[in-house]
């Protein structure tokens, strides 16, 4: 993901001389190649996330189109009131991309984890989120970085590839009949699971859809007519429950007065201090495909009716 | 030499008088807080855009124009004073500053015309001047940033972030000036960061340092003339000693008035004593 989102980086910076990239003293390995095409267009900002953010407002007060790179909760948390004041009050044109979506870091420890930054972005006002889930969608988010006024956010995970791709930027993705039994609503790295789950239930004789969002906030809401009154919602995703995607879903819900049943999958209130990789980690918290699909047809009560 | 220094300090003493009683005023009307921070930077204010600055009514929106970074927000009204009698801002938003439904908050907001940056949390602007040197740098734009901070504010470590890369950079169109006033929030800065202790870590940073009066309108003027003649390529701090409250001498170094605001009394007897 990150490998195709830096193609795209240079991309845009071939065509278009303002782009600016500053990184927090990492990239090595997948920035190389920028940096050697556009060394003056290209600055390691140390180990200072605070400053990165101060100093990408300055740039684009002078008309640069910055993008800065990092780990994800080192540029967001660590900075958080530096993208507030800086970037969000002022709405300027600063994208910045965290890399590591919920637990992609999972042998770095829970410092390095992912799973609280869907909730914090969407509290900034002028915030836009990018949360692609598959490399079509990395590329169609990067495109359309700088077409938007203000700052975005663009949440990057590992992924595994996901072929006949045709998502486009701006539109929900529907995996699946619209009219299914259950609906699973996801985003960004948990997208190639979900559609694994779906797979399973269909097999087991389950009707079941898939909608998946690449853009979080604002949320776009025509996710309405996807929604059979009868079906039971599932909202599944690699972050803390308690205030991330499955909340926004459920604000939406509530907002349109929709009363199905609707279950948020995640990560419990809580720091995953689980050691291991993303499929060993994902097992204890009862996210593999497996495990989720165990999850729902406890609920297979509210199915039948 | 000496005399051309002795008529500008005379017409900026007057000037800075001048905007010292039009502070009290709206301080008082507005029954606001920070008089004593205001006073401390306003004659280094005064100097900078009476005398030095590339910046004024017809061209500060232009890109070549030089900028002013408050980044201690909370002195606003120095700003604010300011680009009212440079006639940017006019007087009937000046007088709503610290009003109910009037245009002027407490603290920088860059919605008001001649306000380069919103700050208000400390320890932001620096960051952002040493931004906007670098995209003036692409653009071979060399008009000059300055960056003015309080010395309390050199407690957020956000500063020291931006002097170590600063360190790394040749934009000697920048010029930092810390106003020493050596009394912040709740206490003497003493008993947070010793200032001579603040002093070694900022000349530590291997720019250009300038220990001054920040008060002295000659000292400010002969530092501003070592930095036109400076032969590197370094940013340059100057370190302003100042006096909280600088001006009123029932208000100097005194620690309530970053809070208190005069009463009836003291306010006559600050625009008498002005």
């Amino acid at each position: 993901m990150r490998k195709k989102c830096i193609e795209m980086i240079e991309e845009l910076a071939k065509k278009d001389r303002d782009i600016l990239v500053l990184v927090g003293d990492l990239g090595f390995g997948y920035f190389d190649n920028f940096r050697m095409k556009f060394p003056n267009r290209f600055q390691n900002m140390g180990i200072s996330e605070q400053n990165m953010i101060g100093v990408a407002a300055g740039l684009a007060m002078t008309g640069k189109k910055v993008i800065i790179y990092s780990i994800m909760p080192f540029v967001t948390f660590r900075c958080l009131e530096q993208i507030r004041n800086d970037l969000c009050i002022p709405n300027l044109n600063v994208a910045i991309i965290g890399i590591g979506t919920g637990i992609m870091y999972g042998t770095s420890g829970s410092t390095h984890h992912g799973t609280e930054d869907i909730g914090i972005m969407n509290s900034l006002p002028n915030m836009t989120i990018f949360s692609p889930g598959t490399e079509k969608e990395v590329e169609e988010c990067t495109k359309n970085l700088f077409k938007i006024k203000g700052p975005v956010y663009m949440r990057l995970g590992k992924l595994e590839q996901i072929n006949n791709e045709d998502s486009k930027y701006g539109f929900i993705k529907l995996y699946g009949e619209k009219d299914s039994k259950i609906s699973l609503f996801t985003t960004g790295n948990m997208l190639s699971s979900v559609l694994e789950v779906k797979n399973i239930l269909i097999n087991k004789g389950v009707s079941c859809n898939v909608i998946h969002f690449h853009i979080i906030k604002p949320i776009k809401d025509y996710i309405i007519p996807y929604i059979n009154t009868k079906s039971i919602l599932f909202s599944i995703e690699e972050h803390n429950i308690n205030n991330g995607f499955g909340s926004i879903i459920s604000n939406l819900l509530h907002q349109y007065n929709i009363t199905n049943k609707f279950i948020k999958i995640g990560i419990e209130d809580m720091f995953v201090t689980e050691i291991g990789n993303i499929q060993h980690i994902r097992k204890k918290l009862k996210l593999t495909p497996e495990a989720i699909v165990e999850r729902i047809l406890n609920e297979k009560d509210f199915i039948c009716n | 030499m000496n005399e051309n220094y002795l008529s500008i300090s005379k017409e900026l003493s007057l000037k800075a008088r001048d905007l010292r009683k039009k502070i009290l005023t709206l301080v008082y009307s507005g029954n606001a807080s920070h008089i004593g921070s205001m006073y401390s930077c306003i004659d280094i204010l005064t100097y900078l855009y009476y005398k030095r600055m590339n910046f004024n009514k017809s061209n500060y929106k232009s890109p070549n124009r030089d900028r002013l970074i408050l980044s201690k927000g909370h002195s606003s009204l120095c700003v604010y004073t300011i680009l009212n009698d440079i006639g940017i801002l006019p007087e009937s938003i000046l007088n709503t500053y610290y009003q109910n439904g009037g245009k002027l908050m407490a603290h920088m907001d860059k919605k008001i015309d001649g306000v380069e940056v919103s700050t208000g949390s400390l320890g932001h602007g620096l960051s952002i001047a040493l931004g906007i040197c670098a995209g003036n740098n692409i653009k071979l734009n060399n008009s000059k940033v300055y960056c003015v901070l309080g010395d309390g504010e050199c407690n957020e470590g956000s500063v020291w972030e931006a002097l170590i890369l600063l360190s790394s950079t040749k934009f000697n169109n920048l010029v930092i000036i810390i106003d020493s006033n050596k009394l912040q929030g709740y206490d003497y800065s003493k008993r947070i960061c010793e200032p001579c202790i603040l002093k070694n870590m900022l000349k530590g940073t291997g720019l250009n340092f300038y220990d001054i009066n920040g008060h002295s309108f000659k000292e400010i003027a002969e530092t501003f003339y070592k930095i036109d003649n400076c032969n590197n390529k370094k940013p340059h701090i100057i370190f302003a000693n100042t006096i909280k409250g600088k001006g009123l001498n029932f208000m100097e170094n005194k620690l309530e008035w970053h809070y208190k605001s005069p009463n009836k009394d003291e306010y006559i007897k600050g625009i008498n004593k002005l």
